[in-house]
């Protein structure tokens, strides 16, 4: 069989490019590395965002809190679980009991947890209810010195026996969670038996749970505040959005890196103008110079970018990567691994393209246009040739 | 009419009344298919100039160049770029890449049209045999000697077997036998049935015969030498 047979201009333009390898080398770097930087910076909020509606989207409807004239107070859960119950269009009333208490390494959010309804351990066993004196940890979680104790203060001190972890899939939303039996909760909060934080609602049509929301507010002989899941989504966007924010502070040194490798792209095609000349003098048409230079400009920033996204990928999606999570959220501990769809991906991927290798691409274009359609007497008034 | 004519035309560098130089004026001459015609006059008599304009190189500011009867001056950017193919240039100084080999330099004018390099580089070794550098087929440009790089350029216009040679000085600093080699290439050339236009100072050019009609450019104008 033949093998196939490649465009020469091509191979001219991979020659090209072996031929002056230091310029070339820095040019690929420097794309490589602003893709680095803007795809860990993509990927990363990207990734957040995507994680937290997948775990959002398996929340309450709506959530209810008692309110005095302080904040929120406790809630009597039996009582509140009737009332909810009572409201047409509810399908499901379940009290919840949390708060924040101090581990040996730092805050941790306590959920009591007394169904059997869990997902699978990270080990893939299945997970039981925590007993009293047990506990379930969230994957970030560190018991501190001795892992078979777990040391927590907040209104009252407890000691608790770790007996298990939460799957890693939970842990954007569970890296710093412990599930506890509700009585130790409860204890460790303050608050009197059978009181909950909250009430944690859902209803037949989720399209509906903003109509039910004034008449379940006006079941409960208290006032009540109730946040919808579309809120809550909101919410947590929200926040995302301001660290994406600050991200792009960090991201105008890239910005600049970016202007810098353009106008290395352009005075390099402006430094080529005589030999461009005399390509032109020799027969080249304003065509061919240019599918040079684009083919020449291609080989350095397809293997840059594909060695920036996967530099990218590598930062923000490979598993025990602490840095993005301890930068942005204070993550003291193990962090959370994060989903990307391939949707998501090939569009940062796009947006990517369009905000690096589109400009260095669109310099390159426009500045060989601009050379090779000046005639190529004045292209070959310069330095370079013998 | 096959071949290249000038009809009156005109060249002044220098866009300002005070500094506009005029370098040709009125030139008309025919430049027939299957001749070779040398150019000669005194350094600044604007022969390069001339060939450029005969190149497709230069726009003139007056007259036109008519190549098989098209009036290629006249022609916008792209479509002279077409024409272009069809030329083979010496250029006075060699005008080599450096970086490239020999080799390379002799086939870069067929680089983008070609469907195989191993085609291109047969045909390279082809013409570098014709003119004695086949031996220095993989050297770099850049360690050639003045002579070489001259054949090398001669060999780079040849290679795409073109309709009109435009040769400036191509005998420059060669060795009586590869003055004789390259007078022949040129021969050889004309034979094929090109149009062929060289400038020369070379008295060896002018002695060896080789011209069908010689033109002497003095002043600007061209007249029958």
């Amino acid at each position: 069989m033949k093998p196939p047979h490649l465009n020469p201009l091509l191979l001219w333009a991979a020659r090209d490019v072996i031929r002056r390898p230091w310029p070339t080398l820095l040019m690929a770097a420097a794309l490589a590395l602003l893709l680095t930087v803007s795809g860990t910076a993509l990927l990363f909020s990207q990734g957040l965002s995507q994680t937290a509606r997948r775990l959002l989207a398996h929340g309450p409807d709506l959530v209810v809190r008692r309110l005095n004239a302080g904040g929120w107070a406790p809630l009597p859960a039996a009582e509140a679980v009737a009332a909810a119950r009572r409201v047409p269009g509810v399908t499901h009333a379940q009290a919840r009991v949390w708060g924040v208490a101090a581990g040996l390494v730092g805050p941790l959010m306590v959920i009591a947890r007394a169904d059997a309804a869990l997902p699978p351990a990270a080990d893939g066993k299945p997970l039981a209810a925590p007993r009293p004196g047990e506990a379930l940890l969230g994957p970030g979680v560190d018991p501190g010195p001795d892992p078979q104790r777990l040391p927590l203060t907040a209104a009252a001190a407890l000691e608790l026996r770790p007996v298990g972890r939460l799957p890693a899939e939970s842990a954007l939303l569970g890296q710093d969670v412990v599930l506890v039996h509700p009585d130790d909760a409860r204890r460790l909060l303050g608050l009197p038996p059978g009181a909950a934080v909250d009430l944690a609602v859902d209803v037949f049509h989720a399209d509906e749970a903003a109509a039910i929301q004034p008449e379940l507010a006006a079941a409960f002989p208290w006032p009540v505040r109730i946040t919808a899941r579309s809120e809550a989504v909101g919410l947590y966007s929200g926040g995302l959005a301001r660290r994406g924010g600050l991200m792009l502070i960090a991201g105008i040194p890239a910005v600049l890196a970016l202007v810098l490798v353009v106008a290395g792209a352009v005075r390099e095609a402006v430094g080529q103008r005589r030999a461009v000349g005399l390509l032109k003098a020799l027969g080249w048409t304003t065509g061919e110079v240019v599918r040079l230079q684009v083919c020449r400009a291609l080989l350095i920033a397809l293997p840059a970018a594909c060695l920036g996204m996967l530099a990218a990928y590598t930062l923000v999606f490979r598993p025990g990567v602490s840095w993005p999570g301890s930068l942005l959220f204070g993550w003291r501990t193990a962090p959370p691994r994060l989903f990307l769809d391939p949707a998501g991906a090939f569009l940062t991927l796009l947006e990517l393209g369009a905000l690096v290798v589109g400009p260095y691409l669109a310099a390159v274009l426009l500045s060989s246009l601009q050379g090779a359609a000046a005639d190529p007497q004045d292209l070959l008034k310069g330095e370079g040739l013998l | 009419m096959d071949g290249l004519v000038t009809r009156h035309l005109g060249l002044v560098f220098g866009a300002t009344p005070g500094s506009a130089r005029t370098v040709l004026q009125d030139v008309s001459a025919v430049f027939p298919r299957g001749a070779l015609a040398l150019v000669t006059g005194a350094t600044g008599a604007g022969k390069s100039s001339l060939l450029s304009l005969l190149a497709g190189l230069l726009r003139p500011t007056a007259g036109e160049v008519l190549a098989d009867g098209a009036p290629v001056s006249r022609w916008g950017a792209a479509h002279r770029d077409r024409w272009r193919r069809r030329v083979g240039i010496v250029f006075q100084s060699a005008n080599l890449f450096s970086e490239l080999s020999v080799l390379e330099n002799v086939i870069l004018p067929l680089v983008p049209r070609s469907r195989s390099l191993a085609a291109l580089r047969a045909a390279g070794r082809e013409v570098l045999a014709e003119l004695t550098l086949t031996d220095l087929a993989g050297a770099q440009a850049a360690q050639l000697s003045g002579g070489e790089r001259q054949r090398t350029a001669l060999a780079r216009a040849l290679v795409g077997r073109p309709d009109f040679l435009i040769a400036d000085e191509p005998t420059a600093h060669q060795d009586p036998e590869n003055a004789a080699r390259v007078l022949q290439a040129l021969a050889a050339c004309r034979a094929r049935g090109a149009v062929v236009v060289v400038a020369a100072h070379d008295p060896r050019v002018v002695g060896a015969g080789v011209a069908d009609r010689h033109w002497q450019l003095a002043a600007g104008r061209l007249e029958a030498g």
